[in-house]
């Protein structure tokens, strides 16, 4: 009897699906957190459009900045909100990774599962909801247009590539816990780097005129710039394609790089002890 | 079924010295201690056999389960789980269908979610047809009694409810060889029985062959029929507990509690060495004999006549005080 390969996966997806129900009062703590971060990036960039004089800032009309702020937070909810960096983290730190090993599947498909059953649960349970709320905003108070249904389309797929590529990033930080203890702090610093490269903060219109060129073409592009102008209408159809393109690539790229550098530690433990 | 050849395991730690100054000279420094956790072991473990693992803290147990379950490669030598290395990365995927294993301080359950989900998860790790599967819960229910348990979330278990259903956990796949590292470690009387019992249900019903260390020789007394000691990474002994047990003599234990006190030393003398006198921490005297070499009749009369009894205690030879001389002499 053969079990089928996939099978086994789909129930990490539904476990750590489950895991975030498992968690609601604590992540709409966090929601809020990130809504009131919102409310103040709003006020924020109100001020500074007043100040400015003109209508748009680095080609982003006021309705345009906030939109895309909105879309920013509501994108994280789902796209980089996945477990496997505390949960490989943990494993390292407790020594369970041993035990994992006697069980037949791939430790780094496991958390990839799991990350994908708990972007499907932050997506219904928070982004979802969200949004409804934040597209009447757009439309009614900000005078937007409603989406295209293809950039929606986009949209999601680019938001799945992100988060391959953010899945992928934090299964291999969370290895560097074999050799440092301070796993906490180079967290936080991945969160920083993250956040400002990825264009979460601010588009990459904002950035030096030397940084803009290439900015699209780094990996944390997929997480926030690519899904939210892609989403907002704002790529053509070639850039849209093209910069698809440089997420899955990535996505890709790093997906083989977390596996390879996931048996190089299964190695490690299997000849020092976890 | 498994085969241990001549199988070693040495670690190598970064040699760290003490203290501020040491932390700092441990950065330009490449020294390593090497420690051989394993040195030489060789055994055999047949189908549907129990067979105790024991040594001291630290004396390689572990390891050689971890070596044996695949988890560690072993420096030199090789392990054999029905013809197959459990360490190699292609063959290892063949046998894990068929070995469970319990780490006694480790859960193999997801943490915040209610049991039952724990033991679907492993229903499609293994792809386990639904209707076996159910069998198997209610076959695994009636042993370890997981039913009120199911809507628990793990973290609200306690740890003998834990461990009941770690353990089931590790068979819902049926496998052939159930590997368990201190298994009742931590855990109540009631508890280690529940367990112990089923253990040996499991064996009798599926013949499922099972290697079990533990440091408590009632679970090995209870559990098996074989025995195998190291110490130090050594093979010490590797026989029945039987035999182990007639190796060191039929010792019998006398306890008195008395206010009187004894000259241990004429007392041993009146006996010609056949008798060792001890008083012991809780206040008894410990008479301890050799059944086969003396009978009880003299050293009761000698007792009797030179103090006054308050309490009196027998027993025979325990496991533990064989163990306890082994690990003391590091020799059989």
């Amino acid at each position: 009897m053969r079990p089928n390969p996939f099978k086994k996966y789909l129930g990490f997806v539904k476990g750590s699906f489950l895991d975030v129900l498992a968690f609601r009062v604590e992540i709409l703590a966090w929601v809020l957190q990130g809504v009131l971060s919102v409310v103040i990036l709003v006020f924020l960039w109100f001020a500074i459009y007043q100040q400015s004089g003109g209508t748009s800032i680095n080609s982003f009309t006021y309705p345009e900045m906030i939109s895309y702020l909105i879309m920013a937070s509501l994108t994280n909810q789902w796209v980089s909100n996945g477990d496997t960096f505390s949960g490989v983290s943990r494993d390292i730190t407790r020594g369970d990774i041993a035990t994992s090993l006697t069980r037949p599947l791939s430790y780094r498909g496991r958390y990839y599962a799991a990350s994908f059953g708990s972007l499907i649960a932050n997506f219904v349970l928070f982004f979802l909801p969200l949004y409804i709320i934040s597209q009447f905003v757009f439309v009614y108070s900000l005078g937007l247009a409603w989406p295209l249904w293809y950039n929606v389309l986009f949209y999601l797929l680019a938001g799945l590539l992100g988060m391959t590529i953010t899945d992928s990033f934090d299964f291999i930080i969370a290895q560097l816990g074999f050799k440092t203890n301070s796993l906490f702090g180079i967290f936080l610093m991945k969160l920083a780097l993250f956040s400002f490269l990825s264009g979460a903060a601010i588009p990459f219109s904002f950035f030096p005129s030397w940084a803009q060129p290439w900015l699209p073409y780094l990996p944390f592009s997929g997480l926030s710039s690519t899904p939210i102008n892609l989403f907002l209408g704002r790529y053509s159809l070639i850039e849209a394609l093209r910069s698809l393109a440089v997420s899955a690539g990535w996505a890709l790229v790093l997906y083989l790089l977390s596996s390879l550098t996931n048996s190089l530690m299964i190695k490690h433990v299997e000849s020092v002890g976890g | 079924m498994i085969e241990v050849n001549h199988v070693s395991k040495t670690f190598s730690k970064p040699y760290r010295e003490p203290g501020l100054a040491g932390a700092f000279r441990t950065l330009f420094t490449k020294k390593k201690i090497i420690t051989k956790a394993v040195d030489d072991i060789s055994f055999k473990v047949g189908e549907g056999e129990i067979v105790g693992y024991i040594g001291s803290n630290g004396a390689g147990k572990s390891t050689t389960i971890k070596m044996m379950t695949g988890i560690l490669t072993p420096t030199s030598g090789e392990i054999l789980i029905e013809g197959k290395r459990p360490y190699d990365h292609r063959e290892r995927k063949t046998i894990l269908q068929d070995i469970g294993v319990v780490f006694g301080q480790r859960t193999q359950l997801w943490w915040d979610l209610p049991l039952r989900d724990s033991f679907d998860l492993y229903r499609d790790i293994y792809g386990i047809p639904q209707d076996e599967y159910e069998q198997r819960l209610d076959y695994l229910d009636r042993l370890l009694g997981l039913k009120p348990l199911m809507l628990s979330q793990v973290k609200t278990l306690s740890l003998g409810q834990r461990m009941r259903a770690d353990l089931a956990a590790s068979l819902i796949h049926n496998p052939k060889i159930l590997f368990l590292d201190e298994p009742t470690i931590g855990l109540d009387v009631l508890v280690k029985e529940k367990i112990t019992e089923a253990i040996r249900q499991i064996n009798r019903d599926r013949h499922t062959t099972i290697i079990l260390t533990t440091h408590d020789m009632k679970d090995i007394q209870n559990l098996c029929k074989r025995l195998i000691i190291i110490d130090g990474g050594h093979l010490l002994y590797d026989g029945t507990l039987a035999d182990i047990k007639k190796r060191f003599g039929d010792i019998r234990h006398i306890f008195v509690l008395s206010r009187d006190r004894l000259d241990l030393d004429e007392a041993t003398k009146a006996f010609a060495g056949h008798v060792t006198f001890a008083m012991l921490d809780d206040g008894y005297l410990e008479a301890s004999y050799n059944a086969d070499e003396i009978g009880a009749d003299p050293i009761y009369k000698f007792l009797l006549a030179k103090l006054e009894i308050k309490d009196l205690k027998v027993d025979e030879t325990t496991l533990s005080s064989i163990v306890r001389k082994i690990y003391e002499a590091k020799s059989l």
